[in-house]
């Protein structure tokens, strides 16, 4: 069985493994946040989620061109840039590389965002980014 | 002041006789071609994205505003004089009185020496949709919208830009009298056979 080729998983395992994101926060969370993460005023923490905005197959090569929203949030506006560019500072411009699920991912770029915003359920400040990878559709041979 | 001396083995082999002439008119026609199929993908683009929005009619109707899927709109800027006679991004097409009232979006740059088209959504949620909250995953609609149709103006933009040229009265050029292609099933040998006849004293 071969294993599960997943831009999202390999972005996730990418941020999770840099020093400096880590360093602000742990909680690296596919789609929705985690159970503790959204948090009332006055007990905000830093959390990253990460979404598939488009992931259109190309025409001509076994690649597809994977859009990714991040949502940076922390507890204060400074802090939730701070993590967001840590963030695309992990792909961008980061140029070819095998994942560990053997995906491999030719470029990456940070194609947009910087936006300030806050939560509208929670208030909590948040950086959107949007980050493009070029993977594999298939698993690289080892 | 730089000077140049040609070395030993230069010569000239011509000079240039022609005089260059700007043609503001058929400058100003492409400029419009352009806009006219940026705002037709832009339009395309909304379309799109308007038919996987999501809808509450419900909601919508309870809050008193429009649904998502119905404050799509585009604007096209593009270089040109303003009423000071100095150059400036001037709204060249658009939908909706909110885009003729010259509202562009927050931030967004429109430089004077390029064709700047947008496809947005008027609705404070739209972000929230496209992007997610801590309480609702990311539905986006927009960026997929985006990607499928931003492909269709390599198709549309040369017959816009020439649909315009067409109708410029002062281009020379489209007024030039053009023979017509010769067509595929045309061989070469054929093709030379018939400028030899055509040049036969």
């Amino acid at each position: 069985m071969t294993a599960l080729l997943s831009p999202l998983g390999a972005a996730i395992a990418e941020l999770s493994a840099d020093v400096t994101v880590s360093g602000i926060t742990t909680r690296i969370r596919p789609v929705e946040p985690g159970a503790a993460d959204a948090k009332a005023p006055g007990s905000y923490v830093p959390f990253v989620v990460v979404s598939v905005l488009d992931a259109p197959w190309q025409a001509s090569t076994a690649t597809s061109n994977v859009m990714l929203g991040l949502r940076c949030y922390a507890a204060t506006f400074a802090a939730a840039e701070a993590l967001y560019l840590a963030c695309t500072a992990v792909f961008h411009r980061k140029g070819p590389r095998i994942a560990t699920s053997r995906l491999g991912i030719y470029n990456s770029v940070a194609a947009g965002g910087g936006t300030f915003d806050k939560d509208p359920d929670t208030q909590q400040p948040l950086v959107y980014g949007i980050v493009e990878l070029n993977v594999s559709i298939q698993a690289i041979p080892s | 002041m730089a000077t140049w001396t040609p070395p030993p083995s230069a010569k000239v082999t011509g000079l240039r006789k022609a005089r260059i002439v700007w043609n503001r008119d058929a400058v100003g026609a492409i400029t419009l071609g352009m806009a006219d199929a940026l705002e037709q993908v832009m339009a395309a683009i909304i379309a799109d994205a308007s038919a996987s929005a999501p809808t509450d009619p419900v909601i919508a109707a309870k809050r008193g505003v429009p649904m998502l899927k119905d404050t799509g709109r585009v604007a096209v800027f593009a270089g040109g004089v303003n009423k000071s006679g100095k150059a400036a991004s001037l709204l060249v097409s658009g939908t909706t009185e909110r885009t003729q009232a010259g509202n562009k979006p927050r931030g967004a740059k429109t430089p004077v020496d390029q064709v700047v088209g947008f496809a947005m959504f008027d609705s404070p949620i739209a972000h929230l949709q496209e992007l997610g909250t801590v309480n609702m995953p990311a539905h986006p609609f927009l960026i997929p919208a985006f990607n499928r149709n931003v492909g269709g103006l390599a198709g549309v933009i040369e017959p816009a830009i020439g649909k315009r040229l067409a109708g410029s009265k002062a281009s020379v050029w489209a007024r030039a009298p053009r023979t017509a292609p010769p067509s595929k099933s045309d061989t070469l040998a054929s093709v030379l056979r018939a400028e030899a006849a055509r040049l036969r004293p």
